[in-house]
């Protein structure tokens, strides 16, 4: 029967008969469908991941790191919940150092079933390239086998050293009070570079008494601890520490490090004769970076830099540092500047020009300064690692340029990655910027930190006013996130202000905002311009016009930020259009005149940071009783 | 008994007559009256007069008068806090062009464009009105946010027809959008309406926390530059912005004065306002500028497209 044979014989059936067919016909294709294609679907979609986590166990295993992260993303994609692919998407982003590594290891580290190996590695990451708010974020999601075992606190313990978030640091490595047994190697390691990082005499003492105690109980252990003690200052070290050196010194074979280390600790106590111990620990035979390094230690830095010749230094990366560093102490700017021109190829360019702006300022080169300031923050844009921005920052407050500092971290709340510390730590430097009127940048910086850490009450308050400012967020939403807080801590200024500035903006009625200041307990007299002038609207509010044009004459509206000026004045035409000026340009800042430049004094720093000193009296190794003699002479 | 034959030529006579009478009565109802085509719309913004302000660069604002079809116009940005607040300013003109393109000014309301362009709407608030010396403005106000937070948008849009005073864009008749081309056609039908000339004065002020600050803050700086101005020396100047500020005073009393009844007044001020006006046609506003137009990089752009070139921005009278 040929195939018109089968037409005829379909044509000739009733056209009812033919119609069921076809739908019994459909509805068997989906029924087949329905029962089976899910999992055919799923059958390909394994057979694809497979092929794709081939692909990218090759590439990972080869280097080619895009490939890896692309085909093990296509694994995770794919909806296949493989622990293998997060790994692999996790290690080919660090080596790739990309943006969304943070993301990807806290996926990691809160998944039931990846190995704990895993996990680790995604905690190592966190605290290493994390910020401060998603490790302390990520910390509580760790499971209480993971947060007590020591190679998940070993990382954080070292984050929080590098944070100077010493209280909490001294939690983690598990010292308490009446504690008497002897910590691990790992953690005494820990301990003494806490204690040196605290940069007090007392941290200083009691860390050269620790390393004494683990050397008497075990040399071997204590030879991790001693290239700590190189950074404690010359002047803090202790004739114990000079005298544990000297015991332990075999009488042959004394080690290089070992023999310069005990020099310096003899020329730090005896000091009738430290010029002379000096000269024998320079005369020793060694390279002469190291021996520079060690007449840094020994504050000498014009024999350092002699050590290092301008040749070596523009071959070598670390003669290079070294002798930048002898020039800086030695103050010899102009040489040090020569130095820097001439840095060699792996240095850190925008350190370097740190280092140059700090030279312009000594010599009182504006425009160097300007142009180095501007460069350091270029050439750190443009770099491709992700901490790059928060390296610099810390860089430049440490060699107390923060006008370049504030810029970085402006730069690095931008860009949203990298390992940004704790906001309380920039308190003082968003002041700065509020100072300096930078009210764009302080909402990066808000914004970002609202994201970095969403249960800071502080951040919810600063980033609530900036963002109602620039009407970033309905004053309706602010006041319901508001009140909650108020009730909580009814003492909290910065809340309460808050809340009647978006209450002012909400139309809420002048007697709650009244309540609202006069429960207040503030000292207005001695409060901020921009809390009196909000008082000063409120009264406003309430027709208390004399009141409060008494505030509004008494304040200085040019000290308040440029969106204040114009929302507060916008408020006040509002409340009292009789009395208020149209003029809002009485408030403005006058135009700097040409040579009017601010004086170079203000790329000075202003506010030191005073870290949460923890109590360390504990630390004292048990045996040990300081006595007269013991103390630095 | 008259013969038939007479009645008929009556009628013819009537027929012949009518032809020429329809011609008549439609063309006195389709054109507009010789005082309304005369009207030239005033130039209520002067660009110069405004501080910090920045032209819209020629190629986009070219693009944007094209897509028009309108016959004169500019746009520009007023930073009023430097990557804070700004205000975006669009003037719109259809002179002496076909009526299709002048009613361009009417096409959609401000929701339309600006949603599709990425914002959506947040909230319709009261018109807005200010009294130049030259007429009274109705602005339409409405405010947009970006999905997932951003600042907010608050836009304000009038326009003004040669005939017409105190256009709403959004009164009965106007801005219903369930079949808009059709409802425009018979409301240009049926009210006589060909206008020869419209004009739009379009302004979103960006990053403002509520609609009466932004409100607030272009009636300041854009609407009433003078107002700000303490160093004036000429006093005719001074007595004809004093006037102008006291109209504007006036005009929005209702919104500045007491916050809580401001909705209500601003409703009855409209209400009135609209009451002894001519009656409007069905109109709805344009979309002008997408808001991506508006992040250009500071130029100094002349204010006049060479598209479009004008010799002065005041209108010659």
């Amino acid at each position: 029967m040929n195939f018109r044979n089968w037409i005829n014989l379909w044509l000739h059936r009733p056209l009812w008969l033919r119609m069921v067919s076809i739908v019994v016909v459909l509805g068997m294709i989906a029924l087949m469908a329905y029962l089976f294609a899910p999992r055919v679907g799923s059958k390909i979609r394994s057979s694809q991941a497979k092929d794709d986590m081939q692909e990218a166990r090759a590439a990972l295993k080869v280097g080619r790191y895009p490939e890896a992260r692309s085909a093990a993303m296509e694994v995770l994609r794919a909806g296949v919940n493989d622990p293998e692919a997060a790994r692999i998407v996790m290690e080919a982003m660090e080596k790739l150092s990309d943006p969304r590594l943070i993301e990807v290891a806290v996926l990691v580290l809160v998944s039931e079933n990846q190995p704990r190996v895993d996990r680790l590695h995604a905690w190592e990451i966190c605290c290493r390239e994390g910020a401060m708010g998603i490790v302390s974020q990520a910390l509580p999601m760790l499971s209480e086998a993971d947060r007590e075992a020591v190679d998940f606190r070993l990382p954080l313990a070292d984050r929080l050293i590098a944070e100077r978030i010493f209280p909490d640091a001294l939690k983690i490595i598990g010292v308490s009070e009446d504690s008497t047994a002897v910590l691990p190697v790992f953690w005494e390691q820990r301990l003494v570079k806490l204690l040196i990082t605290m940069g007090t005499a007392d941290g200083a003492r009691l860390a050269q008494q620790r390393v004494v105690a683990r050397l008497a109980l075990n040399p071997k252990e204590a030879e991790l601890l001693l290239p700590l003690t190189d950074e404690i200052p010359l002047r803090l070290l202790i004739t114990e520490f000079h005298d544990a050196l000297a015991t332990a010194a075999p009488a042959q074979g004394e080690s290089l490090d070992a023999r310069l280390r005990r020099l310096r600790a003899e020329a730090g106590v005896w000091m009738t004769r430290e010029e002379e111990i000096i000269n024998e620990l320079l005369s020793t035979p060694a390279d002469p970076v190291t021996l520079a390094r060690w007449a840094l230690r020994c504050n000498q830095p014009l024999r350092a830099a002699a050590l290092v010749t301008p040749e070596m230094a523009a071959a070598d990366v670390a003669s290079f540092h070294v002798r930048v560093e002898a020039l800086r102490l030695a103050q010899d700017w102009t040489t040090c500047r020569a130095t820097l021109e001439a840095a060699p190829d792996g240095v850190v360019e925008a350190e370097v020009q740190v280092d140059l702006a700090a030279v312009a300022y000594k010599l009182g080169d504006r425009a160097a300064l300007a142009q180095a300031s501007e460069e350091a923050i270029i050439i750190a844009r443009l770099a491709s690692e992700t901490e790059s921005m928060v390296r610099l920052a810390k860089y430049a407050e440490k060699r107390g340029i923060p006008v370049i500092a504030r810029n970085a971290w402006v730069e690095a709340a931008k860009r949203g990655v990298g390992p940004m510390p704790l906001y309380d730590r920039l308190r003082p430097m968003v002041g700065e910027l509020e100072a300096e009127q930078r009210e764009e940048d302080l909402g990066f910086i808000v914004m970002a930190y609202r994201r970095l850490e969403p249960n800071n009450p502080m951040v919810m308050v600063h980033h609530h006013y900036i963002a109602l400012l620039r009407g970033l967020l309905t004053p309706k939403l602010a006041v319901n996130n508001l009140r909650p807080l108020i009730e909580k801590s009814p003492d909290f200024l910065p809340a309460r202000m808050t809340l009647v500035f978006a209450g002012l903006l909400d139309n809420m009625p002048s007697a709650e905002l009244l309540t609202l200041l006069e429960d207040s307990k503030i000292d207005w007299a001695n409060t901020s311009t921009s809390n009196r002038v909000l008082r000063g609207l409120v009264l406003a509010s309430a027709k208390r016009d004399d009141e409060a044009n008494a505030i509004f004459d008494a304040v200085r509206w040019d000290t308040l930020l440029p969106s204040e000026r114009l929302v507060f004045q916008g408020l006040r035409r509002q409340f009292s259009p009789e009395t208020a000026p149209a003029d809002i340009e009485a408030y403005m800042p006058k135009t700097r005149a040409p040579g009017d430049e601010p004086n170079i004094d203000a790329f000075l720093p202003k506010i030191r940071r005073s870290e949460d000193l923890p109590n360390i009296d504990h630390l004292l190794p048990k045996k040990f009783i300081p006595t007269e003699d013991q103390q630095p002479r | 008994m008259k013969p038939p034959h007479r009645i008929n030529r009556l009628a013819a006579a009537l027929a012949i007559l009518a032809i020429p009478a329809a011609n008549v009565v439609a063309g006195w109802w389709m054109q507009p009256s010789q005082n309304a085509r005369d009207e030239r719309p005033p130039q209520w913004i002067e660009v110069r007069k405004l501080e910090n302000f920045e032209n819209q660069p020629p190629k986009a604002l070219d693009m944007v008068l094209r897509t028009l079809k309108c016959s004169y116009g500019w746009m520009g940005t007023v930073s009023l806090v430097a990557g804070g607040p700004q205000i975006n300013l669009g003037w719109f003109e259809w002179s002496d062009t076909d009526t299709p393109s002048t009613l361009e000014a009417f096409q959609h309301l401000p929701e339309e464009c600006m949603g599709s362009s990425g914002l959506p709407l947040e909230e319709i608030n009261p018109p807005r009105t200010f009294q130049f010396p030259d007429g009274l403005l109705v602005f339409d106000s409405t405010t947009y946010r970006r999905p997932g937070g951003g600042p907010a948008v608050h836009v304000f849009k009038a326009v003004w027809v040669a005939g017409f005073q105190g256009l709403n864009l959004r009164q009965e008749g106007f801005g219903n959008t369930d079949n808009p081309v059709r409802r425009l056609r018979f409301n240009a039908a049926a009210t006589r309406f060909s206008p020869p000339r419209a004009a739009v004065l379009m302004a979103s002020v960006t990053g403002m926390p509520t609609e009466s600050l932004a409100w607030d803050t272009f009636r300041q700086h854009v609407l009433d530059p003078e107002s700000q101005r303490p160093d004036r020396t000429d006093q005719s100047d001074q007595s004809d912005r004093s006037d102008r500020s006291d109209q504007s005073d006036q005009s929005d009393q209702s919104d500045q004065s007491d916050r809580s009844d401001r909705s209500d007044q601003s409703d009855q001020s409209d209400q009135s306002d609209q009451s002894d006006r001519p009656a409007s046609s069905s109109a709805s506003s344009t979309c002008h500028f997408p808001l991506s137009t508006f992040h250009f990089p500071l130029s100094t752009f002349p204010a006049v497209s060479p598209q479009f070139p004008r010799p002065s921005l005041k209108t010659e009278r």
